[in-house]
């Protein structure tokens, strides 16, 4: 159920959005993208509703799931795709060539789908989305189960969309992507919105103060500190240690600090 | 309407893509209507009924050579000369069913049929094969009827039976009292059969002749005319076997189309194409398209399969109304069979359950007129039954428009029954 959920995104923004399993990611892009209707309230998207097929039809959607035919090549599925988005005939095989180019998918993409790598099939799943070159793209964990090439020509894909202007609500479980690629960042949990901002602001807010971690005698002992040269006198007080480190807080530790540390189903 | 012909497009190239498929919804039907058909064709079955028999002509005679041919000709056997040796080693190694021995003296027995001299036929079966044994004692008797019968209906051939006979009687010794008069008719016989004989004879010289001069033997006389042929039941096998192979092909395509559905929606596509600026009724359409375009190839294919095999409408304009109904009733049953599970396993089993209930019930397996009552009631609930029927009607069962209309119509409301049940309980939330 998510509640009293209400965020703008500007046009060449990426927006994170991070929260727990459950937490409503989901049924946030399903509303956004007119698969789920609201209880009560309204949803506004590019200020239509996201009902209407005209309001959809700027949004590009990149589910989790692989939604591709798999007994169908990569040009196949992009040109049904495309004409479903209501492109046609020179713009559309361009629009193809394009994209198949810019996901590196060119020399296989004769072949069917089901013969693809899980990092080819993400990049065909992510072109497919930006076909139509929508003004909000709406990507649903972009990056599961992918190697770190993939995973990189993902992000360039990704970054080239926010350098043309494009919006992007980028959903995921990985802080470290959210704190690279994204512009802000919304942490949702249990149907609410927690905190939004951008990553030094979040930090600044909800980060909370700075890890110190001592070894002594082999064991490594972690305190938070506003003060790091007083804990340091402190802990050399306390005795001798072979080593230390100092770590700023980080936006895995802004997450856990708002949706606590008790497991999610 | 673009949109709806791309989805459907698409649809279609991946049934063309899934070989499983394609088999079942294009060859099996085939192979299916191919194989029963010839099974119960009649020369399939005279073919898989011939009996092998070896024939063992110890007499050497023109009337043994004869009564081997008469044997040979016949369709229901194999037959094959053989030495006696020959044929008892054919018919204990299991190669011959039997051996008919006609022994030393079966030409002259022949000559004394009206003297109580029967002829003897020696029959050797396989006591592993009796029923084909009683067959062949059967088809021996049969034929030495009609050579009787045949003697009897020629005087050139019952004269020398006749003359043996008569000479029989004259050497008989005793005092019976019927002796003399039977020695007196044989004697006139004699002399009619013989005046018979050359009347033919001059007959087939000239190719003319009173038949009226002289009394018939024929024991009947057929007078036959013209009547207008009335196409009574299927000219062949395959026009009962193409109309049931094709529903099988329906039921495939149905299946198929309503499971991937579930597909769709399992892996995400119908997700993106609920995202994408179409309707559901674009979605649904699409599907929808598909696989009443599947239905129409289908049957268009089949019929053209089984046209070199004399599977041909009587009336194709009918066509025209069977096979969109068909259609419509088979895409309604999809849109069923793709909300009867979550996953696609349970869809598979339950629609394909469905699907063979509707099979059994409408005589898709089993012929209808096999079944009890209860079943043959039932059967009115199936789609199959009415597919079955209105092509059976179309092909051999001589319908018209009157009988026809009735058919379309419940094919089409089971479609739109089956349409409405699935559109109502299709799960979009899922997607």
């Amino acid at each position: 159920m998510l509640k009293e959920l209400s965020f703008s995104l500007a046009s060449g923004e990426i927006l994170g959005l991070l929260g727990p399993n459950g937490a409503g990611k989901s049924t946030l892009m399903a509303l956004l993208c007119g698969l789920l209707q609201p209880l009560s309230g309204t949803v506004r998207v590019l200020g239509g509703d996201p009902a209407l097929p005209s309001t959809r039809a700027h949004l590009g959607l990149a589910p989790q799931e692989l939604a591709l035919y798999e007994e169908l090549s990569a040009q196949e599925n992009l040109l049904v795709f495309g004409r479903l988005q209501g492109l046609k005939g020179a713009d559309l095989k361009e629009r193809v060539a394009v994209l198949l180019a810019e996901t590196g998918l060119a020399a296989r993409a004769r072949d069917r789908v089901s013969t693809y790598s899980g990092g080819m099939k993400r990049r065909l799943n992510l072109a497919a989305a930006l076909l139509h070159r929508p003004a909000l793209l709406l990507l649903d964990e972009a990056t599961v189960g992918v190697d770190p090439q993939s995973r990189l020509a993902l992000f360039d894909l990704v970054e080239n969309c926010r350098a043309s202007g494009q919006g992007l609500l980028y959903a995921t479980h990985h802080m470290e992507e959210a704190q690279r690629l994204c512009d802000r960042v919304a942490i949702v949990d249990q149907g609410c919105l927690l905190a939004l901002g951008t990553v030094p602001e979040l930090l600044q807010r909800h980060g909370g103060a700075l890890r110190l971690r001592v070894e002594r005698k082999g064991l490594v002992e972690e305190v938070e500190t506003r003060d790091a040269v007083a804990e340091l006198a402190r802990q050399q007080g306390l005795g001798p240690f072979e080593s230390f480190s100092l770590h700023p807080p980080d936006l895995e530790q802004v997450f856990m600090h708002l949706t606590g540390r008790s497991l999610r189903d | 309407m673009d949109k709806l012909w791309t989805l459907a497009m698409k649809d279609l190239r991946l049934l063309l893509r899934d070989r499983a498929g394609l088999f079942f919804t294009v060859a099996f039907p085939l192979l299916y209507a191919l194989f029963f058909g010839a099974v119960f064709s009649p020369g399939g079955e005279d073919e898989a009924r011939r009996i092998p028999v070896r024939l063992v002509d110890l007499d050497g005679s023109p009337a043994s050579r004869a009564f081997l041919d008469s044997l040979g000709a016949r369709k229901g056997l194999e037959c094959r000369v053989d030495s006696l040796a020959g044929a008892e080693a054919a018919v204990r190694r299991g190669r011959a069913s039997a051996a008919i021995i006609l022994p030393k003296g079966f030409g002259e027995a022949t000559r004394k049929l009206l003297s109580g001299e029967a002829p003897q036929v020696e029959l050797l079966a396989d006591p592993a094969r009796q029923a084909e044994g009683a067959l062949l004692q059967g088809m021996l008797m049969e034929l030495a009827f009609r050579r009787l019968q045949e003697t009897f209906q020629r005087p050139a051939l019952m004269l020398p039976q006749v003359r043996v006979w008569r000479d029989s009687l004259a050497l008989a010794p005793g005092k019976d009292p019927t002796l003399q008069p039977l020695r007196r008719w044989t004697g006139e016989l004699d002399l009619f059969l013989g005046h018979l004989a050359r009347q033919d004879s001059l007959s087939a010289k000239a190719q003319t002749g009173n038949r009226l001069a002289r009394p018939d033997f024929t024991p009947l006389r057929v007078v036959t005319r013209a009547l207008r042929q009335v196409r009574e039941g299927p000219q062949s096998a395959f026009e009962v076997s193409f109309p049931q192979g094709l529903v099988w092909g329906l039921i495939s395509v149905a299946a198929s189309f309503g499971l991937s559905l579930v597909v769709e929606r399992k892996e995400g596509t119908l997700r993106r194409l609920r995202a994408s600026p179409l309707r559901r009724r674009h979605i649904l359409g699409g599907k929808a398209l598909a696989c009443a375009l599947a239905v129409v190839a289908i049957c268009l294919a089949m019929l053209l399969c089984g046209r070199p095999l004399g599977v041909q409408a009587e009336r194709p304009l009918l066509l025209l109304a069977l096979i969109p109904s068909a259609a419509a009733a088979f895409t309604g049953l999809m849109l069923l069979v793709s909300v009867l599970g979550r996953t696609e396993r349970a869809a598979a089993g339950m629609g394909w359950s469905l699907m063979m209930v509707l099979a059994m019930a409408g005589g898709g397996m089993v012929p209808l007129m096999f079944m009890p009552d209860w079943m043959r009631t039932l059967s009115h609930a199936s789609p199959v039954k009415w597919t079955i029927l209105g092509f059976e009607g179309v092909l051999w069962r001589g319908f018209g428009w009157t009988e026809l209309l009735p058919v379309c119509v419940v094919l089409l409301s089971f479609g739109a029954l089956c349409a409405l049940v699935g559109l109502k309980a299709f799960r979009w939330r899922d997607a």
